[in-house]
């Protein structure tokens, strides 16, 4: 039997960083201009892998997912040339950077190549049109801080509900954040739902719980929910054994 | 004519009874394959109360002889089916972006989940009659030409624990069953209650140590535990009749209990047993040997009023 | 009507039974019936005609090196000062009972016959000898001096279980035997009238006997007749009843021991008059028990 592994981590994960991105993070970036491009993949602040984003009109994809986690080997790479991931994109499509697995704490940088100095996209430091998004699971009240500029924001996630069915769409609540302030002073959302903050200067976005929500008593759970089908009626029935040659 | 008789009242006779089924257990394990789903079971049984009337049959009818369920487990193999947060495209400033999802398994394991039905099993007991037999026993492990005294002084290998368990021939009743019924396994529980087990059980064991916010946020993703479950191994609507089903039908419980109850009264545990030659005198410490005085016959009948041992001493000891 | 009509459970043995029994016990436990000095057992090895009466024991006495009859120390010769004594040999043979009402024998007169309810009649043939001296042993033998200390020791023989020294005596000196060649044996019978007395609060209490008279057939002069049936009362009263008794008991009570061990019940004998009139009852030539089941 295969052992079930669930991410405890990323469960109980109770701070974002959007220049250190978990499972539950993703960040946007749309790239407007074709060009042929070089992405890094870092964890924990050391590059890991290398992948080929190009982005042309021949591309069909108005968005590519590019996902870190398998970007990032489980063991360092010997040295030499390996193959290198690719992805292709429209021009003024989107690329979305996403952990799927693991432990997570991964950033992206893109360089245009040719251009090595030129650094287009670093999601340590989120530019203006760039979107952080984050699911968050856990409910408390949390502090958002754009770390470059200081700049801080409440969000207040409340205790999840037990849905009636299973989640069909991910709702979203949305903010962005400005050089001075963020859209909302304070934010009030569900758990589960997903946040998403538009960058409208150089951010680089943390969410951090500043105090946990416990279960309150009256929340419904899985096992509260009545599913009374009947009280069955009773069956009846015996097993008989009788000694052979007797009479019934 | 005899020259020994014992006879026992009818409270004296179930007396004799319980002594006999209160050692009785029914200890088994197993799996069955095919069918719908694998599935695995532990269960553990003893025999307990009952009442007895003395028929002028020669029998002892039992009834009320309650099945004490100590253990019925059933541990069923669950393909956890990917539980994850929905995929789908919502518009972000005015833009559409397909969310990648994020799913809680990283790989789409079964597991196994155990359940404890014992407190959920409907109350079940045996009842029958069963008729006096008499054997004489001589242990297969007792050489031919064993004498009486070395017999008694000899441990029987078979029990090495006892220290009483010799190889004495023995005079033994046991109350023969003429038939037996038992009660088809069967849950009092409503489906409700059976599938809220069910679901606490198994969010327990894959999120065991989680606090309580994540388990509920997890299943504010996935919607009820039971529907996922349900629906992978489908078994909601008809969960107690499947769970009846399994035990009466693909293991056959009652018939196992049945058949292990009738070898264990009618073979393995008698109610009167008697050494032959029987000892009236003990040996002393300065090594004077044991008196004992064979017996020759050994009878048992049953009517209304009592059960009635007759015996017949033997002239002859023998070696 | 019910064995178990007035108590729980019910026992019983048979007359037949009872003297297939004793004689069971007889032919397993010799010692119990027969008893001699060292002297009369160290002639038995050599010849087993020695004997007053044939002793008919089990291969397993001998293969166990049980004794056939118990060993007591010999009767000291009065004004000897315990330095000669005699050898002896007591037997008890063809024990028999007879439970009421009688049948297996008659009673002499003097127990007042026929045997009465709830009693039972025991018959045994007493056989008893004394090594008496030879004639050479007549001849020579001089008794020695007594010791220097002027003390005279008076060692009473016991019954069945060696002498004791009284005090002023210095410890026990063995005496010396008289050598026989053989025994000078008689058998007379005697017969005993008993009952057994209401059962005690337990098991082990269910059967316990009690004498009522006894009487030695053809024994004169009627003191001699009367000295005689006091040690023979003796003997069987406190030394061989209580053993048969236990004896039957273990018998009767043997079919009931799954009670005890297997539905944790107490055994207690049922209380008279209350539920039955007699127990152990004496009847039908049955000993009889009823006994009560208490849970522990």
């Amino acid at each position: 039997m295969e052992k079930a592994i669930i991410n405890r981590g990323t469960i109980l994960q109770n701070g974002f960083d959007s220049g250190r991105l978990t499972p539950l993070c993703v960040v946007i970036h749309e790239f407007q201009s074709a060009g042929e491009f070089q992405g890094k993949v870092y964890q924990d602040d050391r590059p890991v892998s290398n992948f080929r984003l190009s982005v042309n009109k021949n591309s069909t994809n108005k968005q590519v997912n590019i996902d870190l986690a398998t970007l990032t080997p489980e063991e360092p790479r010997q040295s030499g040339a390996q193959p290198q991931a690719r992805f292709d994109l429209q021009p003024g499509g989107n690329a979305v950077f996403y952990v799927s697995s693991g432990r997570g704490g991964n950033a992206v940088t893109i360089n245009q190549i040719g251009l090595q100095s030129f650094v287009v996209f670093d999601s340590r430091s989120l530019d203006k049109g760039d979107i952080f998004l984050v699911t968050l699971l856990r409910p408390g009240q949390y502090q958002l801080t754009n770390a470059i500029t200081k700049i801080e924001s409440q969000v207040r996630v409340n205790y999840p509900i037990a849905a009636g069915a299973p989640l069909k769409k991910l709702e979203l609540q949305t903010t962005s954040v400005g050089p001075k302030q963020f859209g909302t002073a304070s934010l009030e959302m569900q758990a589960i739902q997903g946040l998403a903050v538009r960058c409208d200067t150089p951010s680089r976005l943390t969410m951090q719980i500043t105090q946990t929500f416990e279960k309150p008593p009256a929340v419904t759970g899985e096992g509260e929910i009545a599913k009374t089908m009947g009280i069955p009626a009773p069956r009846p029935g015996k097993v008989t054994w009788r000694k052979p040659g007797t009479a019934h | 004519m005899s020259d020994l008789t014992a006879a026992f009242g009818e409270k004296g006779v179930e007396a004799l009874f319980k002594g006999v089924v209160k050692n009785f257990v029914l200890e088994k394990a197993g799996s069955t394959s095919g069918g719908r789903f694998s599935a695995a079971y532990d269960v553990k049984a003893k025999l307990e109360n009952g009442t007895i009337s003395l028929t002028n049959q020669n029998t002892v009818k039992i009834s009320e002889l309650d099945i004490h369920w100590l253990r019925i487990k059933l541990t069923l193999k669950v393909d956890i089916p990917k539980i994850c947060t929905p995929d789908g495209c919502v518009d972000i400033f005015g833009k559409e972006i397909c969310i990648p999802q994020w799913c809680i398994f990283e790989a789409n394991p079964d597991i196994d989940i155990t359940f404890d039905l014992s407190t959920f099993i409907r109350h079940s007991e045996v009842s029958g009659e069963v008729s006096p037999l008499v054997r004489y026993f001589v242990n297969p492990a007792r050489s031919a030409n064993l004498g009486y005294l070395e017999a008694e002084e000899s441990q029987d290998p078979a029990v090495p624990d006892d220290p009483k368990a010799n190889l004495a021939n023995k005079w033994q009743v046991f109350l023969e069953p003429i038939w037996l019924d038992v009660d088809l396994i069967d849950f009092e529980a409503t489906v409700d209650e059976l599938l809220t087990d069910l679901v606490d059980t198994l969010v327990n064991t894959i999120f065991s140590g989680f606090p309580d916010w994540a388990k509920d946020a997890i299943l504010a993703i996935s919607g009820p535990i039971i529907d996922v479950i349900g629906a992978a191994i489908d078994l909601v609507d008809d969960f107690q009749e499947w769970l009846a089903d399994f035990f009466n039908v693909s293991i056959g419980l009652g018939n196992i209990l049945i058949t292990l109850l009738v070898d264990y009264l009618a073979n393995k545990s008698p109610i009167i047993s008697l050494e032959d030659p029987l000892k009236i005198m003990d040996a002393t410490n300065t090594g004077l040997i044991p008196v004992k005085i064979p017996i020759a016959e050994l009878a048992a009948n049953i009517n209304s009023a009592e059960m009635v041992v007759t015996g017949t001493v033997g002239a002859n000891l023998g070696g | 009507m019910a064995f178990t009509d007035h108590s729980d459970v019910y026992g019983a043995l048979n007359e037949a039974g009872v003297n297939l029994l004793i004689q069971h016990v007889q032919q397993q436990r010799p010692s119990l019936f027969n008893y001699g000095t060292q002297q009369v057992l160290d002639k038995l090895k050599q010849n087993p005609q020695i004997l007053c009466a044939p002793i008919q024991a089990i291969p397993n006495v001998s293969k166990r090196n049980n004794p056939l009859i118990g060993v007591e120390d010999p009767l000291v010769i009065p004004g000897t000062d315990n330095q000669l004594a005699i050898s002896y040999l007591a037997q008890l043979t063809q024990l028999q009972l007879d439970l009421y009402p009688g049948e297996v024998f008659t009673l002499p007169s003097e127990l007042s016959p026929p045997l009465a309810e709830q009693h039972f009649a025991l018959h045994v043939q007493v056989c008893g000898g004394i090594g008496c001296p030879t004639k050479d042993f007549l001849e020579t033998y001089t008794l020695p001096e007594p010791n220097k200390s002027g003390t005279a020791q008076q060692i009473i023989p016991g019954i069945l279980g060696g002498g004791l020294g009284l005090p002023g005596g210095g410890g026990k000196q063995q005496p010396t035997v008289v050598p026989f060649d053989t025994l000078t044996c008689f058998c007379i019978d005697l017969f005993l009238l008993g009952h057994f007395k209401p059962a005690g609060g337990t098991i082990e209490l269910l059967l316990q006997p009690d004498v009522d008279g006894v009487e030695l057939v053809d024994i004169a002069p009627t003191g001699l007749e009367n000295i005689l049936e006091c040690m023979m009362v003796l003997i069987i009263k406190i030394v061989v009843l209580p053993k048969l008794a236990k004896a039957i008991k273990e018998a009767l009570v043997s079919p009931l021991k799954d009670l005890k061990d297997q539905a944790s019940l107490t055994l207690i004998p049922t209380p008279t008059p209350a539920s039955v009139p007699n127990n152990p009852a004496v009847e039908d030539d049955q000993v009889k028990i009823f006994v009560n089941l208490k849970e522990v």
